[in-house]
């Protein structure tokens, strides 16, 4: 098991991953990298 | 579904570069990837293409005897070279001119490859998607192999084969004992040593950038420039993603190709011509091109530049 739950909390919600993101750029603010990153503690639940 | 956002993204790595705080997201998604597929929770497209490389050696479950059908009589493969030439899965497969124009190149250079009897899929897929165990035994069965052969030197066309051979296997097995050299980078390399003569075409080209190689963006910059090609920036030199990769072509589509877009409109509003350098780019970029652009990979021109005037 890799712990990642420390790198995840330490972001500070600058949303500079939103900008460069060609998913967000298509899809919208729905689908980030900040979004994704956010899942794990439900995908490790 | 409920985790289709961590399908969502092509692990181009575009979020890693500019997090101030340097938080590995490609990793924690492909490690999100990981536990799902444990939980067995994987789109149901993303199983069967695992399958097919794991049964088949290539993503699309394509006959294994016919990976080398690009090869055509006027090319010159060697049986022992210590210089080996990994076409990859798309170029085998669906995009052989790319194959043949590289070799012709290289046999302009006066070098004459040979190239994997067994040769196999890198299995990028399963680096994008956490299938971590099976890549640690392909990495040490493949390795081993192309070691065995005594390789000193292996060339790859498709900038996912050289990410994966050369970063993911060490990490996953051991340091390798050959070099794995882009076909763009050792184009390069011969232009500079004089060994490929080149004949300006005069033209003027939208360049797509390949996130695998996107800390080198200046040596397909100096091929092109040296056959006088002129190279108009789409973004201003920052790498875009073409939108297939990791799965997201399969599983979503609409996105995949609404992001090739982003690329398309931009090189049609400068070019009819759009120049790259990754093949699978290249493969989806045609799959979504609703313009008059013509797409060719920097093999084709190169070759085209070397043929001028003979």
């Amino acid at each position: 098991m890799k712990d990642y739950k420390q790198a995840v909390d330490s972001c500070i919600d600058c949303k500079k991953c939103w900008d460069v993101c060609p998913v967000t750029k298509v899809k919208g603010k729905e689908y980030t990298p900040q979004g994704k990153i956010q899942l794990l503690s439900k995908v490790e639940s | 579904m409920e985790f289709d956002n961590i399908y969502l993204s092509t692990r181009c790595g575009a979020c890693d570069d500019v997090c101030p705080v340097n938080i590995p997201i490609k990793d924690i998604i492909q490690y999100e990837r990981h536990l799902l597929a444990e939980q067995d929770k994987e789109p149901e497209k993303t199983k069967g293409i695992v399958n097919n490389i794991l049964v088949h050696n290539n993503p699309g479950g394509k006959d294994n005897s016919k990976r080398f059908d690009w090869i055509t009589d006027d090319l010159k493969l060697s049986d022992d070279s210590e210089i080996v030439y990994m076409a990859g899965c798309w170029i085998s497969y669906a995009q052989p001119e790319i194959a043949r124009s590289t070799i012709r190149v290289l046999n302009s250079a006066g070098i004459e490859p040979r190239i994997l009897n067994d040769d196999k899929c890198c299995r990028i897929f399963l680096v994008d998607n956490g299938h971590f165990d099976e890549m640690k035994t392909h990495a040490k069965n493949f390795v081993d192999y192309i070691e065995s052969l005594g390789i000193k030197k292996l060339i790859v066309s498709y900038p996912g084969c050289y990410k994966t051979l050369n970063g993911s296997y060490p990490q996953l097995y051991r340091e390798l004992s050959f070099e794995v050299v882009p076909s763009i980078e050792l184009f390069d390399l011969l232009i500079k040593e004089s060994k490929l003569q080149t004949n300006d075409l005069n033209l003027s080209v939208a360049l797509k950038d390949s996130c695998h190689l996107k800390n080198n963006i200046d040596t397909p910059r100096n091929i092109l420039n040296n056959m006088g090609v002129k190279v108009i920036e789409i973004f201003d030199r920052d790498v875009v993603c073409c939108g297939a990769p990791a799965g997201l072509k399969p599983n979503f589509p609409e996105t995949s190709s609404n992001i090739a877009g982003l690329s398309l409109r931009k090189s049609n509003d400068v070019s009819d011509l759009m120049v790259a350098y990754c093949p699978f780019c290249i493969y989806h970029m045609n799959s979504a091109n609703n313009y008059n652009l013509q797409i060719k990979d920097i093999s084709q021109l190169l070759e085209d530049s070397i043929q001028k005037n003979k």
